[in-house]
C-alpha cells in the first residue's frame, strides 16, 4: 500500500504493509473468524465420530452394490472415500449423482502418478463432514444403485 | 430437453456406442493425441492404415470418438477435413439441424443440453487439427 504519491516518487507504507495490495480481504478475515468460532465450538469426539458414522455406513452399505469398488485405503475419520462402478467412468458417475442433486468430485484428484501406479484413469470421490446425514448417505446409495440398473 | 429425454439419448446411443466404441484398438504407427488436461480424457488416434483410436475418457467422449471412427471410414483428407468443420460448427452453434446424420445430431442436441463441447469435441478437433498441418 502506498503512503503517497507524487508525479515521479512515490513512497510506501512500512513493511509488511507495504505488501498488502489494494482493499483488505476484510470479508475473508471476517469469514474466517466466523470459521474458527464454529469450529472451536463443535464437540470434536463427536464430529469425528459423526464423520467416521457416515464413512462406515457408506462402506458397508455399498457392498450391497457388486459394482462398486472402494479404493482400499481409507481413513474413517477423514471422511473422505474413493471408488469406482464398473465400466462406467468416474466422470459419468459425477455427473449422474449430480442430476439426483448430490455433489462428488471425479477425477484425478491431483494424483495423477499414484493413478498410473494404480492403473486407474479416475476414480469418484465422496467427502463425508459434519453437515452430512445418514439419510444423505442412504440417498447416495440409492442413487449409485440406480445408476447402475441404467447404465446396463 | 428434459432428464428423460437425456437419458434416453444415452441409452439409446451414448452408452452402447461408448461400451462397444468402433475402431476402438491400440495399433502401431503414427498417431495423434486428443487429450483434455482439465478433465484427464486421453484418446490416441492411429493414423496409418484403417484408422483406430483408444484411450480413455467419459462415455460422451468415448462415444463421439467411436462416431468420428465411423464417420472417417471412406473419406479422403479433404473430404474429412469438410465433415469435421462441419460438425464442429454444429456444434458450436448448436444446430442439430444443419447435419444429415441422426447420431451427429444427437451428440450436438446433448451439447445444448449441458454444453459439454469439449467432451464431444475432443477427438474431432486433433483429428482436424491433424488434417490441417499434415
Amino acid at each position: 500500500m502506498i503512503e503517497s504519491v507524487g508525479e515521479k516518487v512515490s513512497s510506501y507504507r512500512q513493511f509488511p504493509f507495504s505488501l498488502d495490495a489494494g482493499t483488505p480481504n476484510v470479508q475473508g478475515v471476517l469469514g474466517l473468524g466466523a470459521a474458527v468460532d464454529f469450529l472451536t465450538q463443535l464437540d470434536r469426539a463427536a464430529a469425528r465420530s459423526h464423520v467416521a458414522r457416515l464413512t462406515s455406513k457408506f462402506a458397508q452399505g455399498v457392498k450391497s452394490i457388486a459394482e462398486v469398488r472402494l479404493l482400499p485405503f481409507f481413513d474413517e475419520e477423514s471422511g473422505i472415500v474413493s471408488f469406482n462402478v464398473g465400466d462406467i467412468h468416474a466422470h459419468d458417475v459425477a455427473g449422474f449423482l449430480n442430476r439426483d442433486n448430490i455433489a462428488i468430485r471425479a477425477g484425478m484428484h491431483c494424483t495423477q502418478p499414484l493413478l498410473d501406479d494404480l492403473n486407474l484413469e479416475a476414480t469418484a470421490r465422496v467427502s463425508f463432514s459434519i453437515y452430512n446425514t445418514e439419510d444423505e448417505v442412504d440417498r447416495l446409495i440409492s442413487s449409485l444403485q440406480k445408476l447402475v440398473a441404467f447404465w446396463k | 430437453m428434459n432428464r428423460e429425454e437425456l437419458e434416453r439419448l444415452y441409452k439409446e446411443l451414448i452408452i452402447p456406442e461408448s461400451k462397444a466404441p468402433y475402431h476402438f484398438e491400440k495399433k502401431d504407427g503414427d498417431n495423434v493425441l486428443a487429450y483434455n488436461p482439465v478433465c484427464g480424457d486421453k484418446f490416441r488416434i492411429f493414423t496409418e492404415g484403417e484408422i483406430h483410436f483408444h484411450g480413455h475418457g467419459c462415455a460422451l467422449s468415448k462415444a463421439s470418438g467411436s462416431l468420428l471412427m465411423r464417420q472417417l471410414e471412406q473419406r479422403n483428407a479433404e473430404e474429412a477435413k469438410e465433415m469435421i468443420r462441419q460438425f464442429v460448427a454444429a456444434v458450436k452453434s448448436g444446430t442439430p439441424e444443419s447435419l444429415n446424420n441422426d447420431s451427429l445430431s444427437t451428440l450436438v442436441a446433448l451439447k445444448n443440453y449441458d454444453g459439454r463441447e469439449d467432451c464431444i469435441l475432443l477427438t474431432w478437433n486433433a483429428m482436424l487439427n491433424y488434417l490441417e498441418t499434415k
